[in-house]
């Protein structure tokens, strides 16, 4: 027997109220619930409101498993990050990044009024908020899927707060910047690259 | 009567209590089992996988409660972290579908993945071997 659609409705707020937030997580959960509850309807003949209960006391704390209340760190994510920064193309970008740095010397376009170290505070700070814009503005839901490559620049703005006593204010060396336009760079096509695999699916959840 | 009332509702909240407690112990027992099953569910799951084509997650639990005779249950909380980390590994592909009302999420091997599989399931192969080797009595006379 298939549930209608205020079924389907219950199982999405009862969700929520669980605080699952995220959408794409949301709708994976759904799925698995409407699809136990519907064996288990037609198995034991029960109505739908029994069979879920009798579901939800069984599987509520492993089904929770799955959920991500907070946007927090995770080791998968930067993982995954590890894993796309060896690739090919972007240790060609290191390498071009390195002899960019070397022979151009960016020093002189910087002040005392205006360090390496706030350029590379507002790209991030920029980022974040145009992210956020994004997420809040534009899609208006929230989706796991792209939301955690948020914890990346996360840690990519701790990383420059933490090295930034070793910037020497008069005059930066080409490895410190090489570092950072890198992983920058790198981050910037991580989260393109999500975001593009993110829009070949997204239609289907909104 | 608001008297039993209300010891009709702490009976019922006792019972409530002892139905959570049994839960809990039979939620912890399977995952004392499951310990040993860890490591070789991503192989479980690309070996379900390469044989039935595209499946959605509450298909892949069932299948393998199906096989094993229950006796090995995949619970949702360790299903769909594996199921993930193995789509970001390139190693599976998602197909999203209109079914019944809801969205569903089915999984597939890419072509990676598919010779990932037959490295895993060699690797899993050896292992019981080994495990055989080591557990099983010499019979020696």
């Amino acid at each position: 027997m298939k549930l209608t659609k205020e079924e389907i409705q219950f199982i999405d707020t009862y969700l929520i109220k669980s605080e699952v937030f995220y959408v794409d997580v949301r709708q994976e959960l759904i799925d698995h619930v409407a699809t136990a509850v519907e064996a288990s309807m037609a198995e034991e003949d029960l109505d739908f409101y029994d069979a879920f209960k009798e579901y939800m006391v069984m599987h509520k704390k492993e089904l929770l498993k799955n959920n991500v209340i907070r946007w927090k760190f995770s080791w998968e994510v930067t993982r995954q990050f590890g894993l796309f920064l060896i690739k090919p193309m972007q240790l060609v970008m290191v390498v071009a990044l390195f002899f960019f740095f070397r022979f151009v010397d960016i020093n002189r376009y910087f002040s005392a009024g205006f360090t390496v170290p706030n350029l590379f505070f507002i790209l991030v700070m920029g980022l974040a908020v145009i992210q956020l814009c994004y997420f809040q503005l534009y899609l208006k839901k929230r989706f796991y899927v792209i939301e955690k490559t948020g914890s990346l620049l996360m840690v990519l703005y701790y990383f420059q707060l933490f090295f930034m006593p070793f910037f020497d204010k008069s005059a930066v060396s080409s490895l410190t910047v090489t570092v950072f336009s890198f992983l920058y760079l790198a981050y910037l096509s991580f989260f393109v690259q999500a975001l593009v695999r993110f829009n070949q699916h997204r239609f289907n959840y909104i | 009567m608001a008297r039993s009332a209300l010891q009709f509702y702490t009976y019922k909240s006792y019972v409530y209590k002892k139905l959570m407690y049994l839960c809990s112990i039979k939620n912890g027992a399977a995952m004392k089992q499951s310990q040993l099953y860890k490591g070789s569910l991503a192989t479980i799951v690309m070996k379900l996988l390469e044989e039935n084509g595209r499946m959605y997650g509450y298909e892949i639990t069932q299948k393998v409660k199906d096989i094993t005779n229950g006796e090995l249950k995949i619970t949702e909380g360790a299903l769909y972290p594996a199921l993930h980390k193995l789509e970001a590994e390139g190693v599976l592909e998602v197909e999203v579908a209109q079914v019944d009302n809801r969205v569903r999420k089915y999984y597939k091997l890419t072509e990676k993945g598919t010779t990932e599989t037959v490295n895993r399931l060699a690797e899993l192969e050896d292992f019981i071997r080994n495990m055989q080797t080591l557990v099983q009595p010499k019979l020696e006379y």
